[in-house]
């Protein structure tokens, strides 16, 4: 299962929690015994709903060795939204660390669901003597990340232990181990850039991961003090963490950091310097990445480059093509292939690519083409090769890395029994890059209303997926066919007076 | 609009829940009241009410914005050098 057969240490820099290799060992076997007496065996789905800590990434282990497939849930998910994941992924655990969230397990009780508190393990032996190891079909289903749809049609992206392994290795051929022997990791667990590449791949090559809670503001205000203290040598992160940290954290003073990554979103050539400058490093690369090919496919690991907006760099265990077509459903034609230098969609072959939608095999065929994956990027490669991407085709809102999906939160919006229309649209934010817009048409504007609807969007969407500011409109404009133009309705708001949420979100005394 | 009532929209058009009762004194970044979005929309109105190239950096900002309360005695103490 592991690149190098042995994981690295573990640190939690928040709690001061430190598990050497032995202890990280131990504990997996303890874990195993924990699960294995629950019957999990191979094939079973396993919901996990805490992350960024210590014992996920051993439980992480203990469920891969019984054959079990973990499902990491963002733990800000509702608990419609987590039932709505369950009825697609029908796991057999859901396995907490601490007491249970009561309306999840009223929202799972009805599914056949065991609900466990893997914290009950701690007052359990420790593991005896080493294993040998477990044998893990290759082919069996590893990872499943939710990456859409939480309140309706869940879209989840399977990996399985060869696809992931083929992720790994591939980082390790192009990049080395070595930069990453001690990798901060303050990006969630839940998604794949934190979770496959930040985390997993310099742990599972034998290297100290220290991992943190996610976009922790006390954190991010001492992030200088904290690579120091820990002789942090690598952090991956997103555009959002270093706008923050630029204006309010002192710079590190021991030159530990030998690389840094930024990815999930746009890296302006401005922001590239800046962190440049503040980390005292030149290798600081723009890194391309999608859940779907196990993350980080591409990247900057190129000699003497400056940046630029856009640039992204060599494939990392792949080829990256640009296709004039964006269409799937036929092997691509060479003929379809841009020259340098002109725009097209992006496409990836890799072996670390996703076994494919869960249960969505309609979705995997629009995507993938004869094992060629379309990104729903656009991009252009230049004369030496290097990609760089010019914008998405997709309909997504990148909140700091996070994609929100806009039908996912027109979704719940229209089940609101005054709505009579909805658009969900992107909002430019100076941190996040973008937010989450909404423009709806209502049967009353009257206060009553606002704070039902204010209130039926709390009870169904995870908070990274409420609209930062709502227009309340006449009518949401739409074409002949019925669709609508989301950029549009955002432009016809721009001048609109956005309805007070600061009154609705107010928490009684 | 006095100082401490834009600061609190501030706060609160940032996503912030704040209660209806607050308390000046009452934790907001170490009791994770804030979060990163929060303190952004923070820092871009402290530094338009502080002395222009205050290096905020070079702050214990954890400690020194913890509160309604201290952040206007930050604000205070470094607008007064302008």
């Amino acid at each position: 299962m592991f690149v190098d057969l042995a994981c690295g240490p573990l640190t939690e820099p928040v709690t001061g929690k430190h598990w050497d290799r032995e202890a990280v060992g131990a504990r997996c076997r303890q874990r195993r015994s924990f699960f294995a007496r629950r019957a999990l065996s191979s094939g079973d789905r396993v919901f996990v709903h805490y992350g960024n800590s210590a014992e996920f990434f051993v439980d992480l282990i203990a469920i891969w060795s019984l054959g079990g497939c973990v499902i990491p849930i963002d733990t800000r998910l509702t608990a419609f939204e987590v039932e709505t994941l369950a009825r697609a992924a029908r796991p057999r655990f859901s396995v907490w660390f601490g007491p249970p969230d009561d309306a999840v397990v009223r929202a799972l009780s009805g599914l056949d669901v065991d609900v466990l508190d893997a914290a009950e393990v701690e007052s359990g032996p420790l593991g005896e003597a080493p294993s040998a190891g477990h044998l893990v079909a290759l082919d069996q289903d590893a990872l499943i990340l939710f990456t859409s749809g939480t309140t309706g049609q869940p879209k989840g992206v399977v990996h399985t232990h060869r696809s992931l392994r083929a992720r790994w290795m591939a980082l390790r051929s192009a990049l080395g181990v070595a930069p990453f022997r001690r990798t901060l990791c303050l990006l969630p667990t839940h998604f794949g850039h934190g979770l496959i590449c930040n985390s997993l791949f310099p742990w599972l090559c034998g290297q100290h991961l220290f991992i943190g809670p996610p976009f922790k503001p006390d954190l991010l205000l001492k992030l200088g003090a904290l690579l120091d203290e820990h002789g942090i040598t690598f952090l991956s992160s997103v555009p959002t963490l270093w706008r923050l940290a630029l204006k309010t954290s002192a710079p590190p003073r021991l030159s530990t950091l030998e690389r840094v990554f930024v990815g999930s979103a746009p890296l302006s050539a401005h922001l590239w310097r800046d962190i440049q400058a503040w980390t005292g490093v030149r290798d600081v690369w723009n890194a391309y990445g999608i859940t779907e090919t196990g993350s980080w496919l591409a990247g900057t690991s190129v000699a003497d480059f400056t940046p630029e907006d856009g640039l992204i760099g060599e494939p990392w265990g792949g080829v990256v093509k640009v296709l004039r077509t964006g269409e799937g459903g036929a092997p691509l034609e060479a003929t379809a292939e841009c020259a340098a230098g002109e725009g097209g969609h992006v496409w990836v072959n890799t072996p670390a690519l996703m076994r494919g939608y869960l249960e969505r095999d309609d979705l995997t065929a629009q995507v993938v083409s004869a094992g060629w994956f379309h990104t729903g990027d656009i991009g252009v490669v230049d004369e030496r090769g290097w990609l760089h991407l010019r914008g998405r085709e997709r309909e997504e809102i990148n909140k700091g890395g996070m994609k929100i999906y806009p039908a996912d939160v027109d979704a719940v919006v229209e089940r609101f029994d005054r709505t009579i229309d909805v658009c969900t649209f992107a909002l430019d934010d100076p941190l996040l890059g973008e937010d989450v817009g909404l423009a709806v048409v209502l049967e009353r504007a009257d206060p009553g209303t606002l704070r039902d609807l204010h209130d039926w969007l709390v009870r169904h969407l995870a908070a990274p997926q409420l609209p930062k500011r709502w227009y309340v409109v006449d009518e949401i404009p739409r074409s002949a066919r019925g669709k609508v133009n989301r950029a549009g309705v955002a432009a016809r708001c721009t001048g609109l007076q956005s309805v007070d949420l600061r009154s609705l979100r107010r928490r009684p005394a | 609009m006095s100082l401490r009532n834009a600061l609190v929209r501030v706060i609160e058009d940032g996503g912030a829940q704040l209660p209806a009762d607050l308390d000046d004194h009452m934790s907001l970044i170490q009791s994770g009241i804030l979060d990163s979005t929060a303190l952004f929309e923070l820092t871009l109105w402290v530094e338009d009410h502080v002395a222009p190239g205050t290096d905020l950096t070079t702050f214990d900002l954890a400690e020194e914005w913890d509160t309604i309360a201290k952040l206007l005695a930050f604000v205070e103490r470094h607008a007064q050098r302008a």
